[in-house]
């Protein structure tokens, strides 16, 4: 690892669901100021993952490390709005833990960005689910952490609020410096957006791989050749994972 | 009030008052009474002050026994809600209570407390009113949304603040909903009770009227039931709904 400050620690972590073992071992670490992604397929423990480095559910052992108390925030996959609270009152909401209710100018500065500011005192049913998941992200980041969760933070959004929402994580990130921690089953999204990428895979029940993101993150095209490379590797892995199903040719002619 | 004044309502209420006006003009006033001798009676239960006398009474027996209820029944939805014991050993018993018939309870009562002015209504109200409290609140606790607290727990958000701004707004249309069936169960109750054992208040007056086969006073009586209980359906629920639900998609 480099001299890269880490701001959480993930060591040796086991996590079971009654007899399914989930996590085994499993060691991660997300760096000051960089977005660290978990690409994984669905049932890789990903979530769990997520929610055991949020603090949010406990792991049977293992060892988390916080570096200076560091303030957590949260972008879930299906954003939590209090549906009885404005736009602007549910950002207030999480500012008021912190005693930044009055940091006027810093929600303005969100709305804007995030093409909110005509809808600051609508209320999430007003809203279209692009424009409230882009509501759970500026709530994130209002509340100045020094980490932020998401969890698939795009996995029902269009296209063009896709793009938006990457454009805005990635600026937002770039000029404060908060460290993100992303979780994924997109390898386009994470090497689009990830300074580090793990590789979780359920047959590990842990990491897989771990991928460096050499390449500026305004520049990145998947279509450079570096990248593309890199995206083939990734699913190269996701492929070996896949099982063989030739053994079944026979029954299939049989049967059908 | 918007819901209660709606063409079709006033068209059916025309032809409720003509089929009336009808059946009345071919029977006996003792039978059926004209719009005219009710609204005679009406006039003269107001005039002679028992009207309201005897509105009061039967108010101030609903609302401290249904204040009451409503108090008890959020507490013992709390409490169930929280500890599975409570619950596994108390809620089969507020079935219990649900499903006795209240003319068993206004029986006991009377065995209980005598034909007692004040206890009996109070204590049919109550008994009525309590487990609707409680289900409508309970269910509301059992469906609350808990991603949403653990969401404000995750932003390290204080107990009491998670109990003023997630608990109470979610439970709101639970309660305002529990609100308004128990509340028609009590305002019936009470006028049962002083029915049967009580010598005030309005089902007092109800059985006077019947006993005296003042048909026309039972209709005026009657009347004044159903316009309260629409005035608080229709107009206080009306707007307390309007107001809990504002964030709404409806």
């Amino acid at each position: 690892m480099t001299d890269q400050e880490k701001i959480l620690e993930l060591n040796n972590i086991n996590k079971s669901f009654q007899d399914l073992k989930v996590l085994q071992n499993l060691n991660l670490e997300i760096n000051q100021g960089e977005i660290c992604c978990l690409l994984g397929p669905s049932g890789s423990g990903k979530t769990t993952l997520f929610r055991i480095a949020a603090g949010l559910e406990a792991a049977d052992s293992g060892q988390i490390i916080k570096k200076n108390r560091p303030r957590f925030a949260y972008v879930f996959q299906s954003p939590r709005l209090l549906p009885w609270k404005t736009a602007a009152e549910n950002l207030i909401f999480v500012q008021k833990n912190y005693g930044l209710e009055k940091e006027e100018k810093l929600r303005n500065l969100l709305f804007k960005l995030s093409g909110l500011e005509d809808f600051k005192d609508s209320y999430p049913h007003e809203l279209s689910g692009g424009m409230q998941q882009r509501l759970e992200l500026i709530r994130a980041f209002a509340v100045k952490p020094d980490l932020v969760f998401l969890d698939e933070p795009f996995k029902s959004l269009d296209m063009k609020t896709r793009v938006n929402l990457r454009k805005l994580i990635s600026l937002i990130q770039r000029e404060s410096g908060i460290s993100i921690f992303l979780i994924t089953h997109d390898p386009e999204e994470a090497l689009l957006l990830a300074d580090r990428i793990y590789i979780l895979a359920a047959e590990k029940k842990g990491i897989l791989k771990e991928i460096r993101v050499e390449e500026p993150r305004e520049n990145r095209k998947l279509a450079d050749p570096e990248l593309y490379q890199q995206l083939e590797n990734i699913m190269n892995i996701f492929t070996s994972l896949v099982s063989d199903l030739d053994y079944a040719v026979e029954d299939i002619r049989k049967l059908f | 009030m918007k819901n209660f004044i709606t063409k079709p309502f006033w068209l059916l209420l025309i032809v409720i008052f003509l089929i009336w006006e009808r059946g009345a003009a071919g029977l006996n006033s003792l039978i059926l009474p004209s719009i005219g001798e009710s609204y005679q009676a009406l006039k003269e239960i107001a005039v002679s002050g028992i009207l309201v006398k005897s509105f009061i009474i039967t108010l101030r027996r609903t609302l401290i026994a249904y204040g009451a209820a409503v108090l008890a029944g959020i507490i013992l939805a709390l409490l169930l809600h929280r500890f599975s014991l409570l619950q596994r050993t108390f809620r089969p018993l507020i079935t219990i209570i649900q499903a006795t018939p209240p003319v068993v309870w206004v029986s006991l009562a009377v065995v209980w407390f005598g034909v007692a002015d004040d206890l009996t209504p109070i204590f049919l109200i109550f008994t009525v009113s309590l487990p609707v409290i409680f289900v409508n609140i309970f269910q509301g606790l059992e469906e609350m949304n808990t991603d949403l607290i653990e969401m404000a727990k995750a932003y390290s958000t204080p107990r009491l603040r998670i109990l003023k701004e997630i608990y109470l707004p979610s439970l709101l249309p639970a309660l305002v909903s529990a609100l308004s069936v128990a509340f028609a169960f009590a305002w019936k109750s009470s006028v049962f009770a002083e029915f049967i054992a009580s010598s005030s208040g309005i089902g007092y007056q109800l059985s006077r009227a019947n006993s005296m086969m003042a048909t026309d006073r039972l209709f005026a009586w009657t009347i004044v039931l159903v316009l309260f209980m629409l005035f608080v359906e229709y107009y206080l629920l009306e707007k307390l709904k309007a107001h809990v639900s504002r964030w709404k998609n409806d």
